[in-house]
């Protein structure tokens, strides 16, 4: 017999796996490793306290320390932005574009790329970024302007295609 | 139209990956059958203590329940474990004892190879000790008993036997080619009954820990005493109602601390002699120069060369620091044990937080006065009035090559005690030891 904290958990893994997993994939670099690391998460969610926040919240908040873990150095999250430069720039069609977005990324601040990720990857809510990052949902809205924002002006001012689809 | 949004939209990783984005549910299964701990990769090193201990009890009092209920309930589908149908029920002695009742299977590898090699033809009371003479009965609905099949009896291999007991273990090829969810965790059990061997899973001696994860999860009694892996085994057929005198001749000697998969640090220091273990990879840069058996300065780096710990001990590296924790005082205590190598009970391994934007976490071996009081302070633990040294994260943040401790928030700090990082820093700390040098 389940009891009800037992189904809760089932329930919850089964209800935002593939939102944790893909949140981790985004950003390991090793599907195996993303695996154990998605496994990870739950088993904490397992041995910590429920909380009241949202579960995606939670959940992600968890992932991101996991995350940051495995690249906790600063030469090895260099060596993830060069794999995803790489990446990118070979496996996308219009690739100087896309390298062009992925350059511009990469000058930003980690708190701003941090927020786009979340955004426009994860596709997560104002509510869900707000509770994964700990703020207001008022203070994530102004984080994700400012992070846009910032996110422009590093565009190549040349590279028409981009400016085009900026409306610009 | 949001240009910003659809650009980045572009770049996400997952548009570009044709891997599939595993099953949940299978996903489920596999952290539920599957042990929390452990890696072929020698940096994992040895779990901390208490976090081990955390695992096991989640694992036995509360996951592995969740298997074998959610298989009962229908919430898992049971067809989908191939020859694995569901876990075993717990045992009643799962919450008293913490060892675990584990799932139907078992993956031998080199490291779980027990040391001493049994010789090439076994038997007991009689009968040969060969796979082919073993039957097992799952622990599913329809518990019927039956022989390995033999296309299947290549994927295990004869441990040991004696006294009509028989340990064995399945090869890492087995666990892939049979579809089983077990981890790599343990070794199997059978008892000679009307003339063959049976493995009956819905029994708790059907299954042992192997000789790698009682290395990996080191418990500690109750008076502080480290238990070695070779009396975690003991214990375990002991409480399984196996004879441990036996232990020996079915699973064999064990791993000495060589053998771990990491390795160990030692150095004489004034009369004394410092030892402690890490993971292969670490390196042990030792700081110390002058004369032989002085004051000893080491730094431990990871296998990114990121320095993850430093040692003083004695002379003028070794400070004197007085850290306020508690509710009142700037570091919150997050985790405290005690550290068996130090024969000193007051000695601990504590790891916490700095309060401040952002926190910064540190682990050390520290002696703690008034624990659970509004204040208490964190001191240097000294012996034979030596101050003594060891942490992580005490370094500024921007030392350059240091380990960066550095969290948004209290939660965070926690789930860091899940990652195999924390373990191996844990660990290296955890199992310092100072002993008077003798002779």
């Amino acid at each position: 017999m389940l009891s009800e904290r037992e189904l809760a958990f089932i329930a919850l893994h089964k209800d935002n796996y593939p939102r944790v997993y893909s949140y981790i994939r985004r950003r390991i670099d090793d599907a195996e490793l993303a695996q154990e690391l998605a496994a990870d998460v739950f088993r904490v969610v397992w041995q910590k306290p429920q909380t009241t926040e949202s579960e995606i919240a939670w959940l992600l908040t968890i992932a991101r320390n996991l995350v940051g873990n495995a690249y906790r150095a600063r030469d090895r999250q260099q060596a993830l932005q060069e794999k995803l430069r790489f990446a990118t720039a070979t496996t996308f069609e219009g690739s100087d574009e896309n390298a062009a977005v992925h350059d511009a990324m990469a000058a930003l601040r980690e708190k701003d790329r941090d927020i786009l990720q979340l955004a426009y990857w994860d596709g997560l809510t104002m509510a869900e970024i707000a509770g994964v990052l700990r703020c207001t949902e008022s203070a994530a809205k102004v984080r994700l302007h400012r992070a846009r924002t910032a996110f422009r002006k590093h565009l190549p001012a040349h590279s028409e295609s981009i400016t085009q689809k900026m409306g610009a | 139209m949001d240009p910003i949004k659809n650009l980045i939209e572009g770049t996400d990783p997952l548009h570009a990956d044709s891997a599939v984005i595993p099953d949940g549910e299978t996903a489920l299964r596999r952290m539920l059958f599957e042990p929390a701990a452990f890696s072929d990769d020698a940096t994992v090193g040895i779990a901390s203590l208490d976090d081990a201990r955390r695992r096991r009890r989640a694992k036995v009092a509360g996951l592995v329940t969740i298997a074998a209920a959610a298989v009962a309930a229908g919430v898992l589908v049971a067809g989908n474990l191939g020859a694995l149908t569901s876990a075993p029920e717990p045992a009643s002695t799962v919450g008293a004892t913490e060892s675990a009742t584990p799932t139907p299977s078992a993956t031998a590898s080199a490291a779980a190879t027990p040391t001493g090699s049994a010789p090439a033809v076994l038997s007991t009371n009689g009968v040969a000790c060969t796979v082919a003479n073993i039957d097992q009965m799952r622990n599913d609905r329809q518990q019927v008993r039956g022989p390995i099949p033999a296309s299947e009896q290549k994927y295990y291999s004869v441990l040991g036997c004696a006294e009509g007991w028989l340990a064995y273990a399945v090869s890492d090829d087995g666990v892939s080619n049979l579809q089983l969810d077990g981890g790599n965790a343990w070794y199997l059990i059978a008892k000679l009954q009307d003339g063959r061997f049976f493995t009956d899973f819905t029994q708790v001696w059907s299954s042992v820990f192997t000789w790698k994860f009682h290395a990996l999860n080191n418990d500690v009694s109750q008076n502080g005493q480290q238990v070695t892996p070779q009396e975690a085994m003991d214990k375990e057929f002991a409480d399984k109602g196996i004879p441990v005198e036996l232990r020996q001749r079915l699973v064999g000697d064990g791993p000495t601390p060589a053998d771990t998969g990491g390795a160990s640090f030692q150095q004489a220091s004034q009369g004394h002699i410092v030892t402690f273990q890490h993971p292969g990879a670490f390196k042990v840069q030792s700081g110390t120069a002058g004369q032989v058996d002085g004051p000893l300065t080491l730094q431990v780096a990871d296998g990114f060369d990121t320095r993850i710990a430093s040692l003083a001990f004695g002379g003028p590296a070794a400070v004197d620091f007085d850290i306020s924790c508690g509710p009142q005082g700037g570091f919150e205590i997050l985790e405290s044990v005690p550290v068996p190598g130090l024969t000193d009970p007051s000695a601990r391994l504590v790891y916490g937080v700095f309060t401040g934007e952002p926190l910064r976490g540190a682990l050390l071996v520290a002696h703690v006065a008034d624990a659970g009081e509004q204040t208490c302070a964190l001191t240097p633990f000294r012996v034979d009035g030596l101050t003594l040294n060891f942490d992580t994260g005490l370094a500024q943040p921007s030392d350059a090559g240091a380990i960066d401790l550095r969290f948004d928030n209290t939660e965070v700090a926690r789930g860091w005690t899940a990652s195999p990082e924390y373990n191996q820093i844990a660990t290296v700390l955890g199992t310092l030891q100072v002993t008077p040098q003798h002779g």
